[in-house]
């Protein structure tokens, strides 16, 4: 073959090449797991149920900041008891396989959900039944005053599917999922990709692109070389510590947002000495929180100044425990721990967790409080901190790395499982922390639906429990994604979900 | 020869009874509950008991073993705790890529790496010697993890000719992960093969072919490398075996769909259909490569003979 041949064939190639890649309206999304279910109701992860929700949506669901809106719902109302809950239906909407959506539709999955068969069975525990009042009209009546309620039907858990798939696949819905979404379900392939195409027929207005492929590239360096190729349009997560890589990539744009996931270091306060407030506030005092920010997370996180992250409903801002070692050395005086303590430090084993807890355990020296960290794989962590038992005198004084993302976007979720006295372990309040004026409290934010109300049981909530230190604060993350600078309309949100309804490419 | 392949063939199932038991009883020795897991963080305590009595878990562990094994029988690996999909066809589904890989990966690095260590072994102390040994003690010093991303930035981000990942079955997307896989095993087998060689070089046998003079090839090639071979080849078998098993480090790196991340995912929830069917799985890889092997043997030597 002659050199001017060679150069015709790749000169034709280049050409045909160029104009067809730039008007690719297939998106491919690099992840960093694998789903693992496309069942709404049976899925416990937030990547499967972020998948989900590009399919599959809700009476209500989240806005870009993780507020409530009414989705397929077109507006509820609640009594003042917080009992029942009525929501009015949109009207002529069509799930994928052309079954029309109505009353009926709500109650066949909320009724699969009631079953009590599933993973998110429990969002729906506190309904005694579900009303079909018209055919778009559904009324929840609850057992007791649940004023989250309307989170619970706002969560990925609680999707609406297609009540003919629901019948004609059974449990293997988990693998054809049919919805009212933007995009339709393509093919699963387990342990590899998720493939969805665009509803042409979407109630809400076009879908701009053709498709979506969720690919796993567990590897970060992998992930964000797929983008750097163009061979993937957008990466979550984008490791923070490879951010310098692409600060000057024309073709690459970062998103970064606050998330709603917390994380802080359990104190048992069950025995002496951390059942001692004073040494609970040393220890917030002793914690260099920027650091460990700086250094275990990349940067890529602010210091927490709430019980709940400020993304949260009901959110209300404390002021941050300042990084100061007198006050704390101090406090351990006057407690009487000046000598300082013997712990155990408890993590799991994932990387920036266990440079996280080794900086805590570091910095605590400087307060005389030291001991051995043990840290282990998720699985065992849990299995460890929920067996404890409240009664048992050889639980030892251990801190605890621990995160949580209140998936429901309500205070109540953020607050109640960690700290009321209820959720003793194997329930998650793994340092006992018990309190009559916060579960007070808790229990006034459930008791009425009225945000009024529950913002003021919340912010009192917040206000008590930050001075009483039951955790080491330390941050809230921030959620670090990367795109190709032509896609448009596609954000992470604060829940680790992330939206692709407005997703666009431009030329 | 028959005979004996189909007898020591047979021999293989009371080891995979045996494994079949331990791997049973191990990974419940592992602490962490499943349900616990497959639940999710912020479950409540009637998910996880529903969720325990769902899986069978609640039962007495003799009766699940018995229940499990009684499934086996029957072709049935059970349901994948995680995914509530049959374990033989997540396994199925897996099983081709890591196979790939491990025959691409295996294939050059075979051929490589005795080609390396015959040529160190043949000059022994001169240039060519060392020149083998340095490219591969590199090869078994470089991490996977990086000579993988090396590659990519290389091939993928800055030259554009290779995709950075993906399992589409285009040969192009084959090319790094096996050159990455077989970079240590090409380093370990030149070195393998090496010190086999020159131990049979000092053998009686071949000083006596040189005193017969009998030419420095002849002698090379037709005296000392097949013999030096048999080694290699048990070599061989062993690295194929833990291949098979699919390499985690490679499978992250490339995003590839095999069984190294299926086995770490099932780890990671304590997915116990899939450990126990994993653990089996390659199990079985090891008992028929050495017996593979075994049979290799007798065509490398003909003195060797089995009864």
């Amino acid at each position: 073959m002659n050199v001017k041949k060679t150069t015709l064939i790749l000169l034709s190639f280049l050409l045909l090449s160029g104009p067809a890649f730039a008007a690719s309206k297939d998106i491919i999304y690099g992840s960093e797991s694998t789903a693992k279910s496309l069942d709404p109701h049976d899925t416990s992860d937030t990547y499967s149920g972020a998948i989900e929700k590009t399919m599959l949506q809700g009476l209500m669901g989240f806005d870009k900041d993780l507020k409530v809106i009414p989705l397929l719902a077109e507006s509820y109302t609640f009594n003042d008891a917080a009992t029942e809950f009525t929501f009015k239906l949109r009207k002529g909407i069509k799930f994928h396989d052309g079954t029309p959506f109505n009353a009926e539709a709500v109650r066949v999955n909320i009724e699969r959900l009631m079953s009590g068969k599933y993973k998110r069975s429990s969002l729906m525990k506190p309904v005694k039944e579900l009303v079909v009042v018209d055919d778009a009209t559904v009324k929840f009546v609850l057992k007791e005053p649940f004023g989250a309620f309307i989170n619970a039907v706002a969560h990925p858990g609680s999707l609406l599917m297609s009540p003919a798939a629901i019948q004609k696949y059974g449990d293997d819905v988990s693998k054809n999922p049919v919805g009212t979404g933007p995009f339709i379900f393509v093919e699963w392939v387990s342990g590899d990709y998720v493939k969805v195409r665009k509803n042409p027929e979407y109630w809400k207005g076009p879908v701009k692109v053709d498709s979506i492929t969720f690919r796993p590239i567990p590897e970060s360096g992998s992930r964000l070389a797929m983008l750097r190729a163009g061979q993937a349009q957008y990466i979550y997560p984008m490791p923070p510590e490879l951010l310098k890589v692409v600060e000057n990539d024309k073709n690459i744009d970062i998103i970064k947002r606050p998330s709603i996931i917390e994380r802080y270091m359990v104190l048992n306060t069950l025995y002496k000495p951390l059942s001692d407030q004073r040494v609970r506030q040393a220890i917030n005092y002793a914690l260099d929180k920027q650091a460990i920010i700086r250094i275990a997370f990349g940067g890529a996180a602010v210091e927490a100044d709430s019980i709940i992250p400020p993304d949260l409903q009901y959110y209300k801002k404390q002021s941050v425990w300042p990084h100061d070692l007198a006050k704390a050395k101090a406090l351990m005086k006057e407690a009487g721990y000046e000598k300082g303590f013997n712990v155990v430090f408890l993590t799991p084993n994932a990387s920036n967790r266990l440079r996280a807890t080794e900086m805590v355990q570091q910095q605590l020296k400087e307060i005389n409080i030291t001991g051995e960290l043990q840290s282990m794989d998720m699985a065992s962590y849990f299995n460890k901190l929920e067996s404890h038992r409240a009664d048992d005198p050889n639980v030892p004084p251990f801190i605890a790395f621990m995160g949580w993302s209140a998936s429901t976007g309500d205070a109540d979720w953020g607050i109640r499982p960690l700290l009321a006295t209820a959720s003793f372990p194997p329930l998650t309040n793994y340092g006992f922390f018990s309190d009559k004026e916060l579960d007070g409290l808790i229990q006034a934010g459930l008791a009425s639906a009225d945000p009024k109300i529950r913002q003021e049981a919340y912010a009192k909530a917040q206000d008590t429990v930050w001075e009483k230190a039951p955790w080491g604060y330390l941050l809230v993350e921030t959620l670090v994604a990367a795109k190709n600078k032509k896609l448009k309309g596609i954000y992470p949100l604060g829940d680790g979900n992330f939206s692709v309804e407005d997703a666009e490419m431009t030329d | 020869m028959l005979k004996y392949f189909l007898k020591r063939l047979l021999a293989i199932i009371p080891v995979l009874v045996v494994v079949s038991i331990l791997a049973c009883g191990f990974v419940r020795l592992l602490p962490g509950d499943p349900a616990r897991m497959m639940a999710g963080q912020d479950a409540d305590s009637e998910t996880i008991e529903n969720l325990r009595r769902e899986l069978g878990l609640d039962r007495p562990l003799l009766a699940q073993y018995v229940t499990y094994m009684g499934k086996v029988f029957r072709g049935d690996l059970g349901m994948s705790l995680k995914s509530k999909l049959p374990v033989f066809d997540e396994i199925a589904l897996r099983y081709p890529p890591t196979m790939i890989l491990a025959v691409a990966g295996m294939a050059w690095s075979v051929l490589f790496g005795v080609f390396f260590g015959a040529i160190a072994a043949i000059y022994s102390g001169k240039w060519q010697d060392y020149t083998a040994m340095i490219v591969s003690v590199s090869g078994i010093s470089i991490p996977q993890f990086w000579l993988g991303l090396l590659l990519i930035q290389l091939f993928s981000v800055y030259l554009g000719w290779l995709p950075v990942t993906g399992y589409t079955g285009k040969f192009s997307e084959l090319i790094l992960p096996s050159i990455t896989l077989g970079a240590t095993v090409a380093a370990i087998m030149a070195r393998f093969t090496l010190s086999a060689f020159l131990d049979v070089l000092d053998e009686e046998y071949i000083s006596t072919a040189r005193a017969k003079g009998v030419s420095e090839q002849l002698v090379m090639w037709k005296h000392a490398f097949r013999n030096a071979l048999i080694p290699v080849v048990t070599m061989i078998g062993l690295q194929f075996g833990f291949l098979l098993g699919g390499s985690v480090v490679v499978e992250m790196v490339f995003a590839w769909p095999g069984m190294g991340r299926f086995m770490i995912e099932a780890v990671a929830v304590r997915d116990y259909p899939v450990l126990q069917a994993l653990l089996l799985l390659y199990s079985f890889h090891f008992v028929f490569i050495s017996l593979l092997v075994d049979m290799v043997y007798a065509l490398i030597n003909p003195e060797i003979r089995y009864e």
